[in-house]
Formats: C-alpha cells, sequence, structure tokens
C-alpha cells in the first residue's frame, strides 16, 4: 500500500451483537460508531462538548462481517464560529488478511456547545 | 404535537423505544448515533414489511437533529415510503422524543435511507409492483 499511514480514530471488531436481522453487519451500528468517531474529533478539536447537528452522504459500498476490524478514519474539513464539518469513512479489513477495503463515509456537521446547552465560540486556530 | 395511534402525518409507527443509560453519550444525552440506528432499524422493517424481501441500507442522507432527548424519554419512529425504484426503495423517517411523564412530543432526528431488495445470493431483485406499495 503506497498510501499515507493515517491513524484511526475507531478501531473496533465487529460482533454478533452489531449483526443485522440477516446475520450480516448492521448499517445502523456502522452509522453510530462513525458519529461516535466525528464526536471524538470534535470535541478534541472544540475542547469541550460538541453534538451533532447534521449528517449527510453517507453511501455503503460493501458489506461488513461479523469478525472484521472495521477502522473509523476522519478529518476536519471546515470550521465555523461555532460548528464543524467533519468527513468520516470505515474500512473493514478481514480478520485474517491484510487488505483494508472502504465501505462506508459521510459528512457530519457539529456544533459545539456550552453548559447549558447553547452553541459556543471555537478557538480559531491561525 | 399530539397524534392519534396510527394516524401520524409522518407515516407509521415503526419503533417505540425507551432511551437507557446505554443509549447516551459521554455527555448524558441521548446519542445521535443511537438514533440513526433506531431510524435504520425502523426503516428496514417498513420496507421488508412492503416488499417481503431481504434488504440492505445503500445510503443514508439529510439527517438533522433538531431537538434533544433525555434519558427515559420515549422515542417514537415514524417511517413512510417516498419512493420505489426497480430495486430499491427510498424512507423518510423522524424521530419524536416524548418525556416519560408528558403527552409533548419534539422532534428530535430526521433523515432518508435507500434501501436495496436482495434475493438469497444478494443479488438485487426487483421489487414487484403490487398495490400494497404506497
Amino acid at each position: 500500500m503506497a498510501e499515507e499511514y493515517r491513524e484511526p480514530v475507531i478501531r473496533i471488531t465487529a460482533m454478533p451483537a452489531d449483526a443485522n436481522a440477516y446475520g450480516d453487519i448492521f448499517g445502523g451500528w456502522l452509522m453510530s460508531l462513525m458519529d461516535m468517531g466525528a464526536g471524538l474529533i470534535a470535541a478534541r478539536h472544540s475542547h469541550g462538548r460538541a453534538v451533532t447537528i447534521a449528517m449527510d452522504g453517507m453511501q455503503f459500498h460493501k458489506p461488513v462481517k461479523v469478525g472484521d476490524e472495521v477502522s473509523v478514519y476522519g478529518e476536519l474539513r471546515k470550521v465555523g464560529r461555532s460548528s464543524m464539518t467533519i468527513g468520516i469513512e470505515a474500512w473493514r479489513r478481514h480478520r485474517h488478511e491484510e487488505e483494508q477495503v472502504k465501505v462506508t463515509e459521510a459528512v457530519f456537521t457539529f456544533v459545539a456547545i456550552d453548559d447549558a446547552g447553547r452553541p459556543r465560540a471555537i478557538e480559531q486556530e491561525s | 404535537m399530539e397524534f392519534e395511534a396510527g394516524g401520524h402525518e409522518s407515516g407509521e409507527l415503526v419503533i417505540r423505544v425507551t432511551a437507557m443509560p446505554t443509549d447516551l453519550n459521554p455527555y448524558g444525552g441521548v446519542f445521535g448515533g443511537w438514533l440513526m440506528s433506531q431510524l435504520a432499524l425502523g426503516a428496514a422493517s417498513l420496507v421488508t414489511r412492503r416488499t417481503g424481501h431481504k434488504a440492505v441500507v445503500v445510503g443514508a442522507t439529510d439527517f438533522t437533529f433538531p431537538g434533544v432527548m433525555l434519558v427515559g424519554d420515549e422515542l417514537n419512529v415514524y417511517a413512510s415510503v417516498q419512493r420505489t425504484g426497480r430495486t430499491s426503495m427510498t424512507i423518510a423517517t423522524r424521530g419524536f422524543g416524548r418525556a416519560r411523564a408528558s403527552e409533548h412530543q419534539v422532534e428530535v432526528a430526521t433523515g432518508l435511507f435507500t434501501f436495496v431488495t436482495l434475493d438469497e445470493n444478494d443479488r438485487p431483485r426487483a421489487i414487484a409492483a403490487t398495490s400494497e406499495i404506497v
């Protein structure tokens, strides 16, 4: 792989409890994992509480199977006064193999909020 | 907003469940990812019921989270068929929270799901054009 090394925000094994009624991994579980990953990036960047206000463009390219290792990668794409746009990808790797395949991607929007739940300004990097 | 059972403008009630402590985010609010996964479960149930086939999510778009929900609140998910293609179906979902001791429902999550129906070999299969599909 000539690809640049990226640090995953989450790396986890898909378990039977994460499967749908047909035995493959449930799309909703992947969505929730991606939201968790985006939430980590948002909290880390804004140094505080941040919540999801929107998600768009999620496409599921390939199925994930029980036992696969799932890695979530994310990047901060845009920072507004109190909002953050975060691109998230999920990749699967069969537990016996080295090859990783992208299974889904989406764009999340988070808002940094204060203790009262009101939007707060994010410190801007120069 | 108050609705009669089975008479909701947003479609059919596909899920009614209480948000529990395991469904929270690190800040103690209901986790957005849990809401998304409940909407996905509800949408999938409607597709399977309408088409009679196995169906998997291939897309999820236009998600918004307009309100907040607390632990112990009841989540109500409503789903309706927005579009039926040859092998795909698009479902509009809306989630409303209701505090345990209240009759008032607040919209907490909305989104669109696209499903593809599959045959026994996991290949896309055509959705029968029956009048049942609305």
